[in-house]
């Protein structure tokens, strides 16, 4: 059982992955980044789920951010690829700045379990 | 007796009256009057016994002398002049009577009477002299009006007057323009002073000064004792005794000096001062009149040179529309010289048919000095096209103004006119560029578009996919129906995800440099967006091969690319007929490119695209690439400016399309050549770019500001590359200079005091021309993308600089190298 983050704009993204981790984790998710700072600073966060293109900040800046606070943070980055900003892949980049593994939307449950598996392993 | 005595007398007074002589038989003086004696300065005595051949000029010829013996001896009366010399050797010339005596007494005896007729003799000669001076002074006029060159007219007119003034020596000087030095031009016996090279310097109170202020012609008599000025060496050296010094020109204006020298002492009359005065007179007038003809002739050399240079055609017409005069630039641009365009008809020759009425009438309100109404001015002022010798039409923009004669009458209408064929060129150009621009724009707001769509609904996707697996995971295996009604849910799912995949893969954004791409998934994906744009009625096939290696090129220029040559394909099928497309690889022998002509050999991925509309004409094919106008074949030289960058070649042929040979059809081959291995390999593994490669990597950091200076340091290390940062360009250029190698890549600010972003980077560049170059600029930069590129500047990002961009720009170009 592990805490995970999950930070994404989308509330019904948000609801699928609670719905189906939550049997095995501890889930807590949150719409914005600012939120997402605070329950990370009120619990200890195993893994953060990260949504690279989101409103106000973008996911890389997240990302390196958590890294910068909670060193041993593992990171999921996912995206619906190719935003309106952004219009290139953001999912190398997030790679490039520590994230563990990324998914692209849309991923499959069995996809997503399974990455989630690997990242906690290498945490032991 | 008386009357004897009286006699006497009488023959005494007409004896002591007349000058007389006796000669004997050999013509010797036997006796002699006073008078006689007195004429020719000797005593009775020394006269006795001399002939008068003895005695005679050296000038009179002998003949004379004889004809007089002769006369004699026939006992006949002489009558002539004769020249004889006076005891001081100065000549006489006598009137002179010589008869025999006629008596029984003196036999053989002949009585001579004489006249002294020296100064009416001396007057002749002077008048004669005169003539002769005026009439040499006139010719040396009519000369000097013939132009010849100076130095020939100086030389003619110092031997004409040496020669005609016995004098030995002479010489002109030319004064320089500072008034300190004289340069001998032209000499006449001289020995020491030599034309062209002896100067002799105007000093204070030299004979050279004394007559530049002198107005009459100044006399030396005796160069030795001369007391008034000081006489230079070199008029010494000449070994002369007097010498004669005339101004040519005024004290104002000097032109020279006109010397003449003497071995014996020479003083001058009146009217040899006079003759001087005078050709020195011709001269400078001479030398004034072609000083300012040359300055005019420069002057008007210069105006027709600027007439020439200046890029406007110049025509002159009489009042009956006659060509008088035109520039060259007017006979390059109707082609004609200039001496055949003198007397054409302007408006008959070179005014298109069209609009003669209109041009004559205009011509014809201009000469009556009515004011040409605006109406007949269009957007570019008073524009009238003419066609040249070439039946080419060149458009200019005419200007006219009327030359007036005194009495305000108008003599000719000048016309000068300014070629703006090119600027019309030009503009119909910038129409058509702007419309390419507004397409390109178009493309670019349609990929946008496609990239917001695709984000936003694979975001819908994963929900509707996720809920319908999760669904399936809670539901009862024996809901078949719900079973049933998921995984409907779920394979919609899947195909919508597929699309927006492909919708995907036309990433639009074109700031990225070459890549190696795989072209199938790409063109498909292209395809698949495009089709929708096409009418149902055209048929389109497909021949993919799904197992090609990777080109090197551009994805959104390519997919632009794809589009331009549909949008032909479909403009010329008018909506109804066949495309075929190829993608293979094939190996290319011997082909030139339809473009830039260069034989290709090799293997190539081709992609070839084919319809069976009414196809190019073969001349026209060369054209096409670099001149659309007129042309319904869009992008073009775009396709060919994209092709070639990626090292590629076009290939453009007519050929029936399969079996259809009614058709002529259109294929359109682009060539391209195939990636190295390695860049293959890393295409494929896109998405698991090895990172531990690239973080080795060594970023500079150029910015002024330093809290932008340590973010981006923050940044690029939490992305694990190695950072150094500067705040200062001059350091950095420095550390840069003393270990290029040091650095793998740059990211500079570019308004930075002392050493700015784009002259870091040039100098950076200098030294490793490879060195990837990021540059952070603000709106208000006048670095553009265009500069950048020419500075080879890798990429230009606009501030504030958002830090995925600048993250994967740097993976980009390092990924890249």
């Amino acid at each position: 059982m592990s805490n995970i983050l999950v930070v994404d704009d989308d509330k019904s993204i948000l609801i699928f992955i609670e719905q189906a981790l939550t049997d095995s984790h501890q889930i807590f998710t949150s719409e914005t980044v600012a939120c997402a700072e605070e329950i990370s600073n009120n619990n200890t966060i195993d893994l953060l789920i990260a949504d690279l293109v989101m409103p106000k900040k973008n996911g890389i800046d997240m990302i390196m951010e958590f890294k910068k606070i909670h060193p041993d943070i593992k990171i999921l980055a996912i995206s619906g690829g190719g935003g309106i900003t952004g219009r290139f892949d953001y999912l190398p980049i997030a790679k490039l700045v520590g994230a563990e593994d990324t998914l692209k939307k849309p991923f499959t449950v069995t996809e997503l379990r399974s990455s989630i598996n690997t990242i906690l392993e290498t945490k032991h | 007796m008386q009357e004897n005595k009286l006699d006497i007398d009488l023959l005494e007074q007409i004896y002591n009256c007349s000058t007389i002589c006796i000669l004997d038989e050999n013509f010797k003086v036997i006796y002699s009057n006073n008078n006689f004696n007195t004429l020719t300065g000797y005593t009775e005595n020394e006269l006795n016994g001399t002939g008068l051949l003895q005695i005679k000029h050296q000038e009179q010829s002998n003949n004379i002398y004889d004809f007089l013996i002769r006369t004699l001896e026939k006992n006949e009366t002489w009558k002539g002049e004769l020249q004889l010399n006076h005891k001081t050797k100065n000549l006489i010339w006598l009137d002179t009577t010589i008869k025999p005596v006629i008596s029984s007494v003196h036999k053989n005896r002949y009585i001579g009477s004489f006249i002294d007729i020296s100064p009416r003799k001396k007057l002749i000669d002077n008048l004669k002299q005169r003539a002769h001076r005026q009439g040499l002074i006139a010719i040396l006029g009519q000369i000097s009006l013939n132009n010849i060159p100076i130095h020939d007219l100086l030389e003619q007119t110092l031997s004409v007057v040496c020669g005609s003034l016995n004098i030995n020596i002479g010489f002109i000087q030319e004064i320089s323009e500072n008034g300190k030095q004289a340069l001998v031009r032209t000499c006449y016996n001289t020995t020491h002073l030599e034309p062209e090279k002896t100067i002799i310097d105007i000093i204070e109170n030299n004979f050279l000064e004394y007559t530049l202020n002198s107005e009459r012609p100044v006399i030396c008599e005796s160069l030795k004792n001369e007391t008034r000025f000081i006489i230079p060496d070199e008029y010494l050296q000449e070994k002369a005794c007097s010498a004669t010094c005339i101004l040519i020109g005024d004290k104002k204006h000097p032109f020279g000096i006109f010397t003449l020298l003497s071995n014996t002492p020479k003083n001058f009359n009146i009217d040899e001062v006079h003759f001087l005065q005078s050709v020195c007179n011709i001269l400078a007038e001479a030398i004034n009149r072609q000083n300012m003809e040359q300055a005019l002739r420069h002057e008007q050399e210069l105006s027709r040179n600027y007439l020439d240079v200046a890029k406007v055609v110049f025509i002159v017409l009489n009042i009956e529309g006659k060509i008088l005069l035109a520039n060259r630039y007017a006979a390059s641009i109707l082609g004609f010289s200039q001496e055949d365009l003198a007397g054409m008809n302007f408006i008959n020759t070179f005014i298109p048919e069209i609009l003669k009425d209109k041009a004559s009438k205009t011509f014809k309100k201009i000469i009556n000095k009515e004011k040409v109404p605006d109406s007949d001015m269009g957007a570019h002022g008073n524009v009238t096209p003419i066609i040249n010798k070439h039946n080419k039409t060149r458009y200019i923009r005419w200007k006219n103004s009327l030359l007036l004669n005194k009495q305000g009458g108008i003599d000719a209408v000048l016309s000068a006119g300014e070629d703006i064929t090119e600027l019309l060129k030009h503009e119909k150009e910038q129409k058509h560029l702007e419309k390419q621009l507004h397409q390109a724009q178009k493309v670019e707001a349609i990929g946008m578009l496609a990239g917001g769509i695709a984000h936003d609904f694979n975001n819908i996707l994963a929900s509707i996919l996720g809920f319908s697996e999760l669904a399936f995971e809670i539901l009862d295996s024996s809901d078949t129906k719900l079973h049933n009604y998921l995984t409907q849910i779920q394979n919609s799912g899947i195909k919508a995800k597929n699309i927006i995949a492909q919708l995907q893969s036309i990433n639009l954004q074109d700031d990225t440099p070459n890549q190696a791409i795989l072209l199938p998934s790409l063109l498909k994906g292209t395809l698949q967006m495009l089709r929708t744009a096409l009418p149902s009625s055209m048929d389109m096939q497909l021949n993919i091969n799904d197992n090609l290696p990777a080109v090197k090129i551009n994805a959104p220029k390519f997919n632009q690319m794809i589009m331009h040559i549909l949008t032909n394909s479909r403009n010329a099928l008018n909506g109804k007929g066949k495309i075929e497309i190829n993608l293979s690889i094939e190996d290319i022998h011997n082909t030139s490119c339809s473009a830039c002509n260069t034989n290709i050999n090799g293997s190539y991925v081709a992609l070839s695209i084919h319809d069976n509309g009414p196809g190019i004409n073969e001349e026209k094919i060369h054209k096409i690439f670099s001149d659309n106008r007129g042309s319904t074949n869009t992008g073009l030289p775009f396709i060919n400016m994209i092709t070639h960058k990626a090292q590629g070649h076009i290939i453009i042929s007519d050929s029936h399309l399969g079996n259809d040979t009614k058709t002529p059809g259109t294929c359109i081959k682009l060539l391209f050549e195939i990636a190295k291995e390695s860049s293959t390999d890393k295409q494929q593994k896109k998405d698991d770019i090895d990172f531990s490669k690239i973080q080795k990597k060594h970023i500079m950091i150029v910015d002024d500001e330093n809290s932008v200076a340590s973010y981006m340091g923050e940044l690029f290390k939490g992305a694990g590359f190695k950072t150094t940062v500067f705040c200062d360009s001059v350091e950095a250029l420095e550390s840069f200079k003393n270990t290029p190698d040091n650095y793998d890549l740059i990211v500079s600010d570019q308004t930075m005091p002392v050493i700015t972003g784009d002259i870091l980077a040039s100098q950076m560049l200098e030294i490793n021309p490879q060195l990837p170059i990021i540059i952070c600029t603000g709106h208000s930069s006048l670095l553009d993308n265009e500069k950048a590129e020419d500075l080879n500047i890798k990429a230009l990002l606009q501030k504030p600089v958002d830090s995925a961009k600048l993250l994967h720009t740097v993976v980009n170009l390092l990924t890249d190298v």
